[in-house]
């Protein structure tokens, strides 16, 4: 439970510690920000295919269902794009909040630095949130343009409440995340564990089509509510009660914390074992 | 100061027990150079490890200044630079001046750019300061690890065989500047085979061997005692580890 004792220590602290903490907090932030935008800078190659592929993939999801969808209403084949769209827009999110936290946990694993990010005060949790937290901004940013464009440049068009998306956005990506600690802890203690997360890939594809709108059993699974309030709500511009909003709201923030909490068991049995930086 | 008691590490590998340090306790002052010294497997890595919170200690307590920094809040810790063994120190994709911004970040630092500029030009790496680590060669990657470790401003300094496969004109450029740290009043702890290194930074000698820590004096106490007349380290150093 070592975030709900990193909070409860915060609850503790003077004033002038608690200034501390949030100043550390940002400059973790900042360092994480800058240094992600100048290695983009440094290999921009890689940064434009990405981004070319994911425009690509967003014009070829328009191009391909207008092609096969022929014989059906424009309505039926609107509704379809739209939901695939979103599909693949949290796909993505779900990639950059769970992917990505381990990628980076390995990564920095092999470009040697994961000891000394661990050395950082307030703990490498932080230190991971804020690298993938300015991804996730990044990603969020991109999307808003991208998905535009490329309705541009299909001529089909469908509005998006940019409000609405961007918030239920952040709560997929803090389930994400929570998830993605988890899977670090894992990577911490196994070491190579790509194989695995590639298997939860399949669980994660699963966890977005389980039916868990309006409220059920399913409604408890990580993401899975998120991803049905994305589709009710931009797809299918419907409204949510503020009950299902409130509820994930807390669903994503208790995934996160037990994310959380997950990661700082192993990292102490990690400790225990002597196996941090083992790579 | 850094007080350590009845510290120690015991590893479980394949259902045995493995005591990599044995239960020690010491003090350990600012503005002293600390040099561990042992035979490869002693237990100075881990010492190290446990002391900047890598490894969990199996007992024993550190306090600094008094204050619990294991089972303590961060607030407690003491701004712990370290350089750490091996090339696992800097992001290779960043340049000089990238990484002391990184790694002063990842400790929630701001305002360091005229100390790094400082350790920047003591280290040497003036000319490098564009060039992303990756195209520096070893000596200077370690300089680079190490300007990152000083323009923290930590209170303790820890660093794992600082000058290993270095060449001497680095060695001893790496050997000045940790000298030089002395006078800000720093808890500086050196694990080094390095005896030449020993001889001339070290204000205190621990000898490690077999996880029982021993702490020496200073390196001049050692020579004179172990030396059989024979003034280089190394010699009493033989002699100390063969006995």
């Amino acid at each position: 439970m070592g975030i709900i004792g990193f909070q409860l220590h915060i609850y503790n602290l003077s004033g002038a510690d608690m200034n501390a903490v949030i100043s550390s907090g940002i400059n973790i932030f900042k360092a994480e920000f800058i240094a992600g935008f100048i290695l983009t800078k440094r290999y921009w190659l890689n940064m434009a295919a990405g981004i070319l592929n994911m425009f690509l993939f967003l014009v070829f999801i328009q191009l391909g269902i207008r092609s096969f969808g022929s014989g059906v209403s424009a309505e039926f084949m609107s509704a379809k794009m739209e939901m695939l769209i979103i599909g693949f827009f949290s796909f993505s999110i779900i990639g950059v909040g769970m992917g990505s936290i381990t990628s980076r946990l390995s990564d920095n694993a092999a470009t040697g630095i994961l000891e000394q990010t661990m050395l950082s005060p307030i703990g490498v949790v932080p230190v991971l949130f804020f690298g993938v937290l300015t991804q996730f901004v990044f990603a969020l940013v991109l999307y808003l343009l991208l998905i535009p464009l490329s309705m541009l440049l299909c001529s089909h068009f469908f509005s998006v409440n940019i409000l609405h998306l961007t918030f239920f956005s952040v709560m997929l990506w803090l389930a994400s995340c929570g998830i993605g600690f988890a899977l670090s802890g894992l990577t911490l203690i196994y070491k190579k564990t790509q194989n695995f997360n590639n298997l939860i890939q399949f669980l994660i594809l699963t966890l977005m089509v389980i039916p868990s709108y309006p409220f059920n059993v399913f409604s408890l699974l990580p993401v899975s509510p998120q991803v049905a309030i994305l589709n009710k709500v931009i797809v299918s511009h419907q409204s949510v009660g503020s009950t299902w909003i409130i509820y994930t709201v807390l669903q994503s923030c208790i995934y996160f914390i037990l994310g959380c909490a997950v990661f700082r068991v192993a990292e102490k049995y990690a400790k225990e074992k002597g196996i941090i930086g083992q790579y | 100061m850094l007080s350590i008691h009845n510290l120690s590490k015991t590893y479980q590998v394949n259902g045995k027990y493995l005591e990599a340090v044995k239960p020690f306790s010491m003090d350990i002052v600012p503005g002293k150079v600390y040099c561990f010294l042992g035979p490869n497997g002693a237990g100075k890595t881990t010492t190290i490890k446990m002391l900047c919170g890598l490894v969990s200690p199996t007992t024993g307590t550190i306090a600094y200044n008094g204050r619990d920094i294991i089972g303590g809040s961060w607030i407690s810790r003491p701004k712990t630079g370290a350089v750490l063994e091996g090339a696992r120190n800097i992001n290779w994709r960043l340049t000089v001046p990238e990484n002391i911004d990184y790694f002063c970040g990842l400790h929630g630092l701001s305002g360091h750019r005229i100390r790094a500029e400082q350790y920047i030009q003591m280290l040497g790496l003036e000319n490098h300061k564009n060039t992303e680590c990756r195209y520096l060669s070893r000596g200077n990657q370690q300089k680079v690890a190490l300007a990152c470790a000083l323009t923290l401003d930590a209170e303790v300094l820890l660093l794992d065989e600082p000058t290993l496969g270095l060449d001497i004109e680095i060695a001893r450029a790496i050997m000045e500047v940790i000298n030089h740290e002395k006078s800000k009043n720093r808890i500086i702890i050196v694990s080094t085979h390095d005896t030449e290194f020993i001889e001339l930074a070290a204000d205190e000698v621990v000898l490690f061997k077999n996880g029982i820590l021993k702490p020496l004096g200073t390196p001049q106490e050692i020579m004179a005692k172990h030396g059989n007349g024979d003034n280089r380290f190394s010699t009493a150093y033989l002699q100390l580890i063969r006995s």
